[in-house]
């Protein structure tokens, strides 16, 4: 038997490091073999068996320091390894500032567009509401129905105050149902104090558990409780941290402040959180929020809460967690339609509809998102034309840096003759291609940030509140570095692997002269490649110009020049019924007189204000029951002639349309088409579908020019004009109530030569009217219709800074390419000269070479430019996608920008003197 | 011997025995003297750990002897104090003589 047991030797053999293996069995073998002799084997077995038992623990450990310290040893290698090529690369970076500087400057820009667009998709589209859990939100309806709807909706996203509390119990599984209005109108604070100046503020009526819903907590106070949304609580009020801050000073003694809204005693109880700005994304967000319970005692000519049928408001609310929200549809789409089969009288047309009506429930994680919704195919369009600048630029880059490695040919080969691993040679490129990489990064960062805010300016231009934050979240600066990552080793790795394969004896023989043709051929297809891009992105640009040209200057059917619109506040609905006509000829004839003014008038909303008021309508002539669809607008005496609007036939609205004349109206030119085709309608009899019995109906007197209310890219409405102080009478003779569409909202102006104070003098002569009438907001007419176009223009300036960026960057691949082409060939070129070509020859020749990759790249983009234009077709108005005079100056505009670059190293050419070029190698 | 750099318990065991046996060592003769002098059975593993704690503090080096002639027979190692290891283990001796002056153990009861 052996003094040293297998298990022992194996056991020891195993833990010891491999260096010591040998040595400690050996000792374990001596020591063993010592003490059999001594003490008998059994006891040597039982000995060595403890031995190694024992050993194991502390041989394991030393191995494991052993190789933690190899590790680091190695990983210190690495690293400085990394650092050592990190500097070799930057002491080289600094020797060509600048390729260093037009490197940077181009992923600059192509990095910078991309992260400035995707701050603003985060922001815009992905962000979601500033409150806990806002996955756990959803929302009854999927539509902008914005903002007050009567009748049938389809898909109800509008609900009216009846309809909400109908639908409040059948669904058990929201924790809290809230509902909100679905747009903000302004109101007047003012202080119980009557000297003290009143200012407007934009309001929003939320129901009792809107706060509770969303889990928010107050900054300052207290926020709204169901409490307050009682009929009989007092009036109570909420600010937004904004407003505080900056209408209020954020004083804290402004909670619990006593105030009037509109003229009504309320009290101020708390501050929202600092980052709140409601539950939709929008220019001017509310500076306040009320209680539902309050709307019928501010705004006493609306009353919207107490009207069953006049659906207002947008209804979220939180979900229980591990319900479906899908699975409550079908039970809401049934509330709503016994709803509105009890509550609605509807006509027979309206009853088949009924089945159609239901309810979508949709997520509400980002909020009500009628403005991303609008906003979102602009910033996708944005997205893939920043995505076309960015693959530019890399292909720049990568040309660029291709260039570069075939100028070390000769270094190159002389360090792969020494020794150099290519491997490591790669590596140095790499490293060199990612710190360029990196600090076009980080240039980039900083386009996008100016970029984004620029572009947040446009879209929201006009806003007096911008609730968008434009610096870039973690995220996007994630985006950003990734990005330039990537970039930099994708497009260092293919020069870095050219390089390290040419043959060292073929590049210092021919003293780096000749490239090889992989190398070339290369070059040539990614300019290819972005001259194609260039050309999609400047055709692009031409068609989104032209459309947004065509927009602008189309004739929206009334006149521009020297107009101004203003909007009134919302106080003049305190106007009592019999001071109404007085109150009215005294507004017009006190504003006629304020200096410059030539004509004064009123509406409930102007020429391409973006509002439209709409009623279905019965018209001489047709059948009662069919569904007929008119916009309509109320007007004062002279506003056809203060905005411009022509009037074709009969008379306009004047004075003569008091309370107790016949009631009249006035139609356009579409209207009388659509509904009385060539007939005369003068004489002809129309009223709203809604009104019963008695004197109804308005009798039309005249005829004007069609005028674009809201939608520039349609024709205009239908639309019917009526006087704002005539009212259907019942069939007792008694007049109706007054009703909201009443009171104008919309004043307008023709000024000649208007004064830097026109706002002020009109609002004097106002408050001389009545101390509460004010108007808000003056605008020449000009900004009004530019206004409505936020949109488009900012997609036709970015496209054409896009485009302008892609053909600089195009040319600057094609002035390198050509010039390179004649540096390589510069021997060549010399013995030509020598043997007699001409200088034009020459010229010739270099620009036959380049225009040949140029034609190469026209004719990959054309098609591609048609292509993009087919896409973009529905975003168009007047111009075709496919419209060949767009492509036609794109081509010559590139191809003109390419002559240019081309031309410098071609005049370089042909100026080389034969001797110093055949001399020099 | 850096500041700081104390010679543990057994690395000063180790270096002693080194010491005694003069010239160079294997493990297993290193072993053997702690285990005689100490009278606590030593183990060959924490010996060998240890050596190479103190080879690498540059301490003790190791001569590998001619190598076994068996297949893949590695060769032994053969330990010897460095003169670092030589100077660090006489100002660990003399510092521990230093605070033991004066003191004696207490006589168990």
């Amino acid at each position: 038997m052996r003094p040293l047991p297998l298990l022992a030797r194996w056991l020891v053999a195993a833990a010891a490091p491999p260096d010591d293996r040998l040595s400690i069995v050996s000792d374990l073998e001596d020591e063993a073999a010592a003490m059999a002799r001594e003490a008998g084997v059994a006891a040597a077995r039982r000995w060595s068996a403890m031995q190694a038992m024992r050993s194991v623990p502390p041989l394991l450990a030393s191995r494991l320091s052993i190789a933690a310290t190899a590790t680091r040893r190695a990983s210190m290698q690495i690293w400085q390894g990394w650092r050592a090529d990190a500097r070799v690369a930057l002491r080289r970076l600094r020797q060509t500032p600048g390729f260093t500087a037009v490197c940077v400057a181009t992923l600059a820009l192509g990095i910078g567009g991309n992260t400035a667009v995707f701050t603003l998709i985060d922001r815009v589209i992905l962000e979601p509401l500033p409150v806990p859990r806002p996955s756990e939100l959803y929302r009854l309806g999927d539509t902008d129905a914005c903002c007050v709807n009567t009748g049938l909706e389809g898909s109800f996203s509008l609900f009216s105050y009846d309809l909400y509390r109908y639908l409040q119990p059948t669904v058990p599984e929201f924790r809290d149902l809230a509902a909100f209005q679905a747009n903000v109108r302004t109101v007047l604070l003012g202080y119980p104090d009557p000297d003290a100046a009143s200012e407007t503020l934009e309001s929003q009526y939320v129901s009792g558990n809107y706060f509770q819903m969303l889990e928010l907590g107050p900054a300052a106070g207290r926020l709204i409780q169901p409490a307050d949304d009682a009929p009989a609580a007092a009036a109570v009020a909420v600010l937004s941290h904004r407003a505080w801050s900056q209408r209020f000073g954020a004083r804290p003694d402004v909670v619990g402040t006593a105030v009037t809204l509109n003229g009504v005693p309320a009290t101020i109880v708390g501050v929202a959180p600092r980052d709140f700005y409601g539950e939709t994304l929008r220019p001017n967000p509310p500076d306040v929020w009320i209680p539902l319970s309050n709307e019928p005692r501010l705004q006493p000519m609306a009353r919207l809460l107490e009207a069953k049928s006049s659906h207002w408001l947008y209804i979220i609310g939180r979900l229980k967690p591990g319900v479906d929200a899908a699975s409550l549809q079908p039970r809401l789409t049934a509330a709503v339609q016994r709803w509105v089969t009890a509550t609605v009288t509807l006509s027979n047309q309206e009853q088949q509809d009924v089945p159609r009506q239901h309810v979508a429930v949709v997520s509400a994680r980002t909020g009500v998102s009628s403005m991303r919704d609008a906003v979102a195919p602009s910033l996708r369009l944005l997205q893939l034309l920043a995505g076309a600048v960015l693959l530019i630029a890399c292909a720049n880059l990568a040309n660029l840096l291709l260039v570069r490695g075939m100028g070390r040919r000769v270094e190159t080969a002389v360090r792969v003759a020494l020794g150099a691993p290519r491997s490591r040679l790669a590596a140095e490129w790499l490293v060199e291609s990612l710190l360029l990489a990196l600090a076009g990064g980080a240039a980039g960062m900083a386009v996008a940030v100016l970029g984004a805010r620029a572009i947040i300016a446009i879209v929201f231009r006009g806003a007096a509140v911008i609730p968008i934050d434009p610096s870039p979240s973690p995220l996007v600066l994630g985006f950003a570095v990734a990005a330039s990552l990537l970039t930099g080793a994708v497009f260092g790795c293919a020069p870095a692997w050219i390089g390290s394969r040419s043959d060292p004896v073929d590049a210092m023989r021919s003293g780096g002269r000749t490239t090889s043709e992989r190398g070339s051929r290369l070059r040539r297809a990614l300019l290819a490649v972005q001259v194609a891009l260039s050309l999609v992105l400047v055709s692009c640009a031409g068609l989104l110009a032209r459309s947004l040209a065509n927009l602008q200057a189309q004739d929206f059917g009334f006149r521009v020049e020297g107009r101004y619109a203003a909007a009134f506040a919302p106080s003049i609905g305190v106007i009592p019924a019999d001071r109404l006509a007085a109150t009215y000829a005294d507004m017009q004839q006190r504003l006629l007189h304020v200096g410059g003014v030539r004509n004064v008038a009123f509406s409930l909303y102007s020429p391409m204000s973006g509002d439209n008021w709409s009623s279905l309508i019965t018209v001489d002539g047709h059948r009662p029951d069919e569904r007929l669809m008119a916009s309509w607008n109320r007007v004062s005496p002279r506003y056809f002639d203060t905005t411009g609007t022509p009037v074709v036939r009969g008379r306009a609205i004047d004075e003569r349309d008091g309370p107790d004349a016949p009631l009249v109206a006035v139609v356009n030119q579409r209207f009388a088409r659509t509904f009385f085709g060539n007939d005369d309608p003068i004489g002809r009899h129309i009223g709203f579908a809604s009104s019963q019995g008695g004197d109804r109906t308005f009798a039309i007197v005249g005829i004007v020019g069609d005028v674009k209310y809201q939608n520039a890219r349609e024709p205009a409405y239908p639309t019917f004009f009526l006087p704002f102080l005539q009212r259907p009478r019942a069939a007792s003779g008694a007049a109706a109530p007054l009703d909201r569409s009443q009171f104008p909202q919309a004043l307008e102006i023709e000024a000649a030569a208007a004064p830097a104070s026109l706002a002020g003098d009109l609002r004097r002569e106002l408050a001389r009217v009545d101390r509460r009438l004010t108007i808000r907001q003056l605008v020449t007419m000009q900004d009004q219709v530019s206004g409505h176009f936020n949109a488009e223009r900012l997609i036709a300036r970015l496209a054409m800074v896009f485009g302008g960026v892609a053909l600089l960057l195009a040319c600057l691949g094609l002035y390198g390419l050509t010039a390179h082409a004649v540096a390589r060939r510069t021997r060549e070129i010399g013995i030509r000269m020598a043997i007699g070509a001409s200088r034009p020859a020459i010229l010739e020749t270099v620009l036959r070479g380049a225009f040949g990759h140029l034609a190469l790249g026209l004719a990959l983009g054309a098609p591609a430019a048609l292509a993009a234009g087919r896409l973009l077709q529905s975003t168009l108005f007047g111009v075709s996608g496919q419209d060949p005079s767009v492509l036609a100056v794109a081509v010559v505009l590139l191809a003109v920008a390419a002559g240019v670059a081309a031309l410098l190293p071609a005049r370089r050419a042909s100026s080389i003197d034969p001797v110093q070029a055949l001399r020099g190698d | 011997m850096a500041k700081g750099d104390l010679l543990g318990e057994f690395e000063l065991y180790v270096m002693l025995a080194l010491a005694h046996l003069g010239s160079e060592a294997y493990g297993a003769a290193i072993r053997r003297e702690i285990a005689q002098r100490t009278g606590r059975d030593a183990v060959i593993g924490a010996v060998y750990a240890t050596l190479a704690r103190l080879e690498a503090k540059h301490l003790v080096r190791h001569a590998l002897s001619d190598p076994v002639p068996v297949p893949g027979g590695r060769a032994r190692k053969c330990f010897r104090l460095t003169p670092a290891g030589e100077r660090a283990l006489a100002e660990s001796t003399s510092m521990l003589g230093r605070m033991m002056k004066g003191w004696r153990p207490r006589q168990a009861e």
